[in-house]
């Protein structure tokens, strides 16, 4: 009564990009939400433009935070610049990619790290440019074999096939998972749910990815509230509305937070 | 915890301002209900009855020596009326045993108006109006010749009678309680919510990422649902 509690459930409806058609070609997707996603797509290559090895890592602190969400639909938001791009569910914990996507999970990124099938085998082709190797069968040891010599042969191959790479693993304060993934990519993005997700377990997130000395590539808020938004160069302070497409509306100075 | 901040509490207050609004509307409204409808009514009927030694009546002038002798006999009246003696005298005007007149005792006030004041109040309380009305009435009458039983010289005259119409209802004080009552629960709410804001340590939006971590924010996702109305 005193609090609006955002729950798992309001995310029921959170199928940006859990569609056919992708970003730009859902009209049921709100603008801003399209252009989030671009927006993220956008800083990230600039992050990874010097890096041979574009692989990412997408965590969160905290469970039910949006990961693979904020996974597929930056995988699509590259796809869609005509990127080879590959998402992996590396939650091999609590694999949803195959569930959201509704396609076979027999075969995965477990399957092909043992050698159950190969890795073009565990690979399936969602459109010309974007291809998804879910989880695969749920193994006993999925940190073992995440940090396993399997695993660095098949990204150093993916890579050679791919211009980007998305992985979608476990929340950091649950599991280690991503941190063992880190090293082998370019950096995490950890995803960060506004309202649900407390300070507490951001520190303890980003204490746990500078103990393993892993690269933190930036935040994903997730969930905001907010239809208006601003950012700042410098000392000048901009607004735009989602609904227009940016447009200086407004330019204010303001003290350098720097 | 966060710290607190008047402008936290401040903003998430005006947020559920309408949550404030509806405790103080239930709680204003509960008292209401309950103090008028479950509450017996007490009433309250006002005599008063001047007193003076004599001297200010019976001279042709009036100076301070005899109005502060006046003054003075009041208290002594005052407490006259208050002795068991005059209650018992009441008890029995009334109809009633001498023994009951602890009941008048504590239904009565007898007080001097004010301090150079030549009046003295007689008041009844009771859960009957015409009961309040009848003890008051009856004892400001009994009064005068009680009085002058112990000063003969003095003069007593009521000056304010009282019937059951005239009694007021003294207790419970139904608007005073509703706003006590509303106010209560505007504070208790406004409690509630100050403390759930600054308990709430949970990201709040970009501008509380910035400022709390040197981070890139990548972008951020806004609720589906939200952007979608």
């Amino acid at each position: 009564m005193f609090d609006k509690k955002k729950t798992t459930k309001s995310y029921k409806n959170y199928g940006y990009g859990y569609s056919e058609n992708g970003v730009s070609n859902d009209k049921q997707v709100p603008f801003a939400v399209v252009e989030a996603y671009k927006n993220i797509r956008t800083n990230l290559m600039f992050l990874l433009s010097q890096k041979k090895n574009k692989t990412m890592v997408i965590s969160s602190s905290i469970p039910s935070e949006g990961k693979s969400s904020i996974a597929y639909n930056s995988a699509v938001a590259f796809s869609q610049l005509g990127h080879k791009v590959l998402l992996i569910d590396a939650d091999m914990r609590r694999p949803s990619i195959h569930k959201k996507m509704h396609i076979d999970n027999s075969k995965g990124l477990s399957s092909a790290l043992v050698n159950f099938c190969t890795v073009e085998e565990a690979i399936q082709q969602k459109n010309a440019y974007l291809d998804i190797m879910t989880s695969g069968p749920i193994p006993p040891n999925p940190s073992e074999l995440l940090g396993s010599g399997a695993m660095d042969v098949m990204l150093k191959k993916l890579n050679d096939m791919y211009e980007f790479i998305i992985l979608d693993t476990p929340p950091i304060n649950i599991v280690s998972d991503a941190l063992i993934l880190a090293p082998k990519t370019s950096g995490i993005v950890v995803v960060v749910r506004e309202g649900i997700c407390t300070h507490e377990d951001v520190k303890k997130c980003l204490s746990s990815i500078e103990f393993a000395n892993a690269r933190l590539l930036g935040f994903v808020l997730n969930g905001t509230g907010t239809k208006e938004k601003s950012y700042r160069i410098g000392k000048y302070k901009y607004k735009y509305d989602y609904n227009y497409g940016y447009r200086a509306t407004d330019v204010e100075e303001s003290e350098d937070k720097n | 915890m966060n710290e607190i901040s008047p402008k936290l509490v401040f903003n998430a207050v005006i947020r559920k301002i309408w949550i404030v609004i509806l405790c103080a509307v239930i709680g204003g409204g509960l008292a209401f209900f309950y103090f008028s409808s479950f509450v017996e009514p007490t009433y309250q009927a006002d005599t008063a009855i001047i007193v003076d030694n004599g001297a200010l009546t019976n001279s042709e002038t009036v100076t301070s020596q005899n109005l502060a002798a006046s003054a003075n006999m009041l208290v002594t009246c005052t407490d006259i009326l208050k002795t068991a003696k005059a209650y018992k005298l009441l008890s029995s005007e009334l109809g009633h045993p001498e023994s009951d007149y602890t009941d008048y005792q504590n239904m009565t006030t007898v007080s001097v108006r004010s301090e150079d004041s030549l009046i003295i109040d007689i008041n009844a309380r009771s859960k009957d109006k015409n009961a309040a009305a009848e003890v008051a009435q009856t004892y400001a009458e009994l009064a005068p010749d009680y009085i002058k039983s112990v000063f003969p010289s003095a003069n007593v005259a009521i000056v304010e009678s009282c019937t059951a119409d005239e009694a007021r209802q003294v207790s419970p004080h139904v608007l005073l309680l509703t706003l006590t009552m509303a106010f209560v629960g505007i504070i208790a709410s406004v409690a509630v919510i100050a403390i759930r804001a600054i308990s709430d340590t949970t990201v709040k939006g970009e501008d509380d990422l910035a400022d709390n971590y040197n981070v890139v924010l990548l972008g951020a996702v806004p609720d589906f649902d939200l952007v979608s109305k």
